[in-house]
């Protein structure tokens, strides 16, 4: 299992961020929501999210607390801090701006 | 900012809770893969086929676990302590090799931490008092000495010093009228105080008398340091007034010393040169003055010196100059600003008024040198000793590194195999290198530690020796602070660093499959060219380099031990042995008159007349003590020159043994008509009639000491040539006088070992008068000791960090061959199977030591041969480029270096080809 190049990683930490946004979600739940809204078309590896979040989490954008699920079951909610909010507001503008730039560059011929 | 909220609990938890945080990651992993299972099972699998297929989905759950601790960095840490308790268990396996790199490490850390916490005492450390940084001395230029009736120059002021007996005209002493202008800056200074060295007080306490050092301070003088008494009060500015009470400060020292610290002190009246002052305060504990190189023990009020001194300076002439100024700046004044303001007031002041001192174009000019780490008088004498000692223990220093690296190459070298087997099963390189660095530091650290220890050790005995034989109590505190500490975990550092960078980098990419395969191949091309393999290049060239750097140690050491040698064997002139000489200052007691008249040939009597005891003598000063006198002689006819003058005693040249060459020493007629017969009389030395007679007969000839009267002095006698005030003065033409009654040096020659004679002595002169104190009462070889005092420092220490230097390069040496012959027993082996002799094996070891240490020698020479002329000034009497001493040296090298390479060289002769050659 390969790490996950620049790109793809970057754009997975937009995406969870994004996600757990809305609302504190465990792990499973974020995938799920990506999945769901992307209209499945978004399938976030495994394998791949949980470092993701550890590492944001380690990097003080995000904050995790042990909760209880739907079932009445333990899991470990993750939620935005104030720093990680301020954070995807600045990755969603570069995000914007540079497929706006993708864009206009594929729409070229 | 707000980050690190989040941030810093968590890397404290990935460290200190690892169980906690390893369960939490695989309670969130398992809940994960549960809902993973709910979800297939809800869309229609078996419990099985779901579980399987979530598995498959999720990927490898302990790859997951082990990327996500990456994410938490714990790994470099556990890492870090994996590495430091594999370091400790390889140490602890190889414990010879462990206890030479610590004590190799440790003596050169601690030399430097010593020497650095010397400079550190006497240079870096500013001064106990509120802002040091603010605090500024005055200290005057010109092109012209100014006309001056009377004038002091202060040790302590920050001149150059140029050896010269004729200085340049410049200096830190001013008038108290200067002193009272400049007082009126108080726009750029907050406080401006005056000081005034004096010699040593004559004090009695309870009827003991003995002798302190102290200065007159103005009384602006405490609050302007901003310091605290410890008991009672400071002076104050009513306490430096005409008709103030006597008031005297004493330093905590003196305070402990004298009186146990015992707080009814205050109020005390002590005498000082027989006047009665009242104790009216202890200064702070680490305040000793603001000049290092003398602790002082009391602060008297300026006004109070007309009391205590017969030539006292008169306070309103302005030709007088006999204060130190210093001053505390306004916080935010310039200094450029200050220098400007108070050159203006100098200037003023010296080329005005009815007679002025300097005209305006000699260029009387104010610098304002900060004396934030105190007065010069330390620094001037011990500044460049104290480098060049700095700088030979860097060398011995870098000479440990590379023993030690050296040491850890030989090791690395033979743990190949592990590093082999360690990246075969999937060690990065970096993974290796910081194994490698880690062990090294833990060496460093080590010998760190050690080094402390020896340096705490060396730099209190350095103390001790610097204060047992510099002129006056010293307030050199050497205790190890933060900057000394800072000093010694940096070095620590960056030696572990230096020495175990080499080593780590060519371990880490060495390859792996030979290593793998067993030792380096046998009968290799390699071999065959003889025992100079490219593979120990760096074993080689860390050999040869401490050779080099320890040349260039033992070529200065040699030097500076041979300037020690020249010095101490001088011919002075007189005999310097059996000699026991003491200081007399009666007048300090009250003696007047017929009293002060009776009392040296009084006290001459009493000693010459104690039990071996063969004669005495004395003078107005002793000899070579470091002080002198000199003034213009006029031949009638010719221009005048200048003589160095000594008054003496009956019986001085008998009892210094200093021949006479013709004409008569002194009779009791010459003192007694000294005051009243109009011609007076005057021996002087071959020097003196080499130089003004040009070797005729002197005797008979007439002198005058005033250009302006016909000739008083008539010459009777000519003596031999003595050093005077230091070894290294070359013998000026000197006058001896009969000498008036007064204080001065008693010189008691002895028969028997003259240490013996002290207690004799001492009671001889308390059964005259017990409260005559004896000042610097030591043997004469003592007095020349403290007069070669900075040369023995120098000799003794450099010396010893030369043979350090020489045993740290011969281990290495000895270390490189030892693993050479080690690793080569096959080849030996098959030598000797194949008919090389001993003699052969021996001759092959030998020469491969031979050829490092002649390339090194080579090396070393030629550094020296370019750094030893920068050691001029600390010479004497042998040229920095010495041939005897690069001969001697390289000798030396040659003899020691040669035993260490036997010993491998004997040990590869033993090697038994049968034993040798079953490895393969």
């Amino acid at each position: 299992m390969g790490k996950p190049t620049d790109l793809v990683q970057g754009t997975l930490d937009l995406l969870i961020l994004k996600t757990v946004a809305l609302e504190p979600m465990h792990g499973w739940g974020i995938a799920r929501r990506i999945r769901q809204v992307s209209k499945e078309v978004l399938r976030v590896n495994q394998g791949a999210l949980y470092p993701a979040l550890h590492r944001l989490e380690q990097s003080g954008w995000i904050k995790a607390k042990w909760c209880e699920s739907e079932n009445n079951r333990q899991a470990k909610y993750y939620s935005l801090t104030p720093a990680g909010r301020r954070y995807l507001e600045q990755e969603e503008t570069n995000w914007k701006r540079l497929s706006a730039a993708i864009g206009l560059v594929l729409e070229m011929s | 900012m707000m980050r690190w909220f989040y941030k810093l609990p968590l890397r404290l938890r990935s460290l200190f809770r690892k169980a906690r945080l390893e369960k939490e990651l695989a309670d969130e992993l398992h809940f994960h893969l549960e809902k993973l299972i709910e979800g297939k099972a809800a869309r229609g699998m078996t419990p099985e086929e779901a579980r399987y297929s979530a598995l498959c989905e999720l990927g490898g759950v302990e790859q997951i676990k082990e990327e996500c601790r990456d994410m938490r960095r714990v790994n470099y840490t556990e890492n870090f302590m994996q590495d430091v308790r594999y370091g400790l268990r390889q140490l602890r396996h190889n414990p010879g090799f462990t206890a030479v790199a610590i004590v190799t490490l440790g003596l050169g850390i601690g030399a430097n931490t010593a020497i650095f916490s010397l400079i550190n005492a006497v240079m870096l450390r500013p001064l106990p008092v509120r802002d040091p940084q603010q605090l500024v001395v005055l200290k005057w230029s010109a092109r012209q000495w100014p006309k001056l009736n009377g004038g002091d120059s202060w040790s302590g002021c920050p001149i150059k010093a140029t050896g010269l007996k004729e200085p340049a005209p410049e200096g830190c002493s001013f008038s108290y009228p200067m002193f009272e202008q400049v007082r009126g800056q108080n726009n750029i200074f907050s406080a401006v105080f005056a000081l005034v060295p004096s010699p040593q007080f004559g004090v009695s306490i309870d009827g003991h008398a003995g002798f302190a050092n102290g200065e007159y301070v103005s009384g602006e003088f405490f609050r302007a340091l901003g310091l605290r008494a410890s008991a009672g009060r400071l002076l104050g500015p009513p306490d430096d007034s005409a008709n103030a009470p006597l008031a005297v400060v004493l330093s905590h020292s003196y305070w402990e010393r004298q009186f146990g610290g015992a707080p009814s002190v205050i109020g005390k009246v002590i005498t000082i040169n027989n006047v009665p002052f009242t104790v009216i305060g202890v200064g702070p504990p680490e305040f000793f003055g603001l000049d290092l190189g003398i602790a002082q023990d009391l602060w008297l009020p300026l006004s109070t010196q007309p009391r205590l001194v017969r030539y006292f300076r008169k306070t309103e002439d302005p030709a007088s100059w006999w204060l130190m100024i210093g001053a505390r700046l306004k916080p935010g004044v310039e200094d450029a600003q200050a220098q400007a303001a108070t050159e203006v007031v100098f200037r003023r002041g010296v080329t005005s008024g009815p007679s002025p001192l300097l005209k305006p174009e000699d260029a009387p000019h104010i610098e304002l040198p900060h004396i934030g780490r105190g007065l010069a008088t330390l620094r001037k004498n011990f500044g460049d000793p104290l480098f060049l000692l700095m700088a030979a223990v860097a060398l011995v220093l870098l000479i440990a590194c590379a023993n030690v690296a050296s040491l850890m190459l030989a090791r690395t070298a033979a743990r190949q195999k592990e590093f082999a087997v360690r990246s075969a099963l999937g060690a990065e390189f970096s993974r290796i290198f910081r194994q490698l660095l880690t062990e090294s530091l833990m060496l460093a650290a080590a010998g760190g530690l050690l080094g402390v220890v020896l340096a705490w050790l060396g730099s209190r005995s350095l103390a001790g020796f610097l204060a047992a034989n510099w002129f006056a109590s010293l307030a050199v505190d050497v205790h190890p602070d933060l900057r000394v500490l800072a000093f010694t975990v940096a070095i620590a550092a960056l030696t572990g660093i230096i020495f175990g960078l080499a080593p780590a980098a060519r371990s880490a990419r060495s390859a792996v499959a030979p290593a793998l395969k067993g030792s380096a191949p046998l009968l290799s091309a390699e071999v065959n060219k003889g025992w100079n393999p490219r593979r120990s290049g760096l074993g080689n060239a860390l050999v040869v380099t401490q050779v080099a750097l320890s040349i260039l140690v033992l070529m200065g050491a040699s030097l500076l031990v041979r300037t020690l040698i020249v010095l101490a064997t001088m011919n002075v002139g007189f005999d310097a042995h059996n000699l026991i000489i003491f200081s007399v200052e009666p007048e300090l007691n009250g003696y007047q008159g017929e009293r002060l008249a009776g009392l040296f040939p009084e006290l001459q009597r009493r000693l010459g007349v104690l039990p071996g005891v063969s004669s005495v003598g004395y003078s107005a000063g002793p000899l070579l003590a470091g002080g002198y006198s000199a003034r213009d002689v006029y031949f009638p006819g010719q221009s005048g020159e200048q003589a160095d003058v000594l008054d003496v005693g009956p019986h001085f040249f008998e009892t210094m043994r200093i021949p006479l060459v013709s004409g008569r020493t002194y009779d009791a007629q010459d003192f007694n008509s000294a005051s009243t017969k109009k011609m007076k009389v005057a021996i002087v030395n071959q020097s003196f009639v080499r130089r003004f007679y040009k070797g005729r007969n002197a005797v008979g000839q007439l002198i005058c000491l005033d250009d302006k009267k016909p000739p008083d002095v008539e010459i009777v006698g000519v003596v031999g040539d003595t050093k005077y005030n230091e070894l290294r003065q070359g013998i000026e033409p000197t006058m001896y006088f009969p000498m008036q009654p007064g204080g001065g040096t008693f010189e008691v020659r002895t028969a028997l070992d003259p240490k013996i004679l002290i207690p004799s002595i001492r009671a001889a002169v308390r059964s005259l008068d017990s409260n005559l104190p004896l000042a610097r009462l030591m043997t004469q070889s003592e007095q020349i000791d403290q007069d070669m005092f900075q040369e023995r420092l120098v000799a003794w220490l450099s010396g010893a960090f030369a043979l350090l230097a020489l045993v740290v390069a011969c281990i290495g040496l000895y270390g490189l061959l030892a693993f050479e012959v080690t690793q080569r027993r096959h080849e030996v082996g098959v030598r000797m199977a194949l008919g090389a002799s001993p003699r052969q094996v021996l001759g092959l070891v030998l020469g491969r030591g031979v050829r490092l240490v002649a390339v090194g020698a080579v090396l070393g020479i030629a550094a020296s041969l370019g750094l030893t002329p920068y050691l001029q000034s600390l010479l004497y009497g042998v040229r920095p480029i010495d041939p005897l001493a690069f001969a001697a040296v390289t000798v030396l090298l040659l003899i020691v270096t040669m035993g260490a390479c036997y010993v491998p060289a004997r040990r590869a002769t033993k090697v038994d080809p049968l034993v040798a050659l079953r490895y393969e």
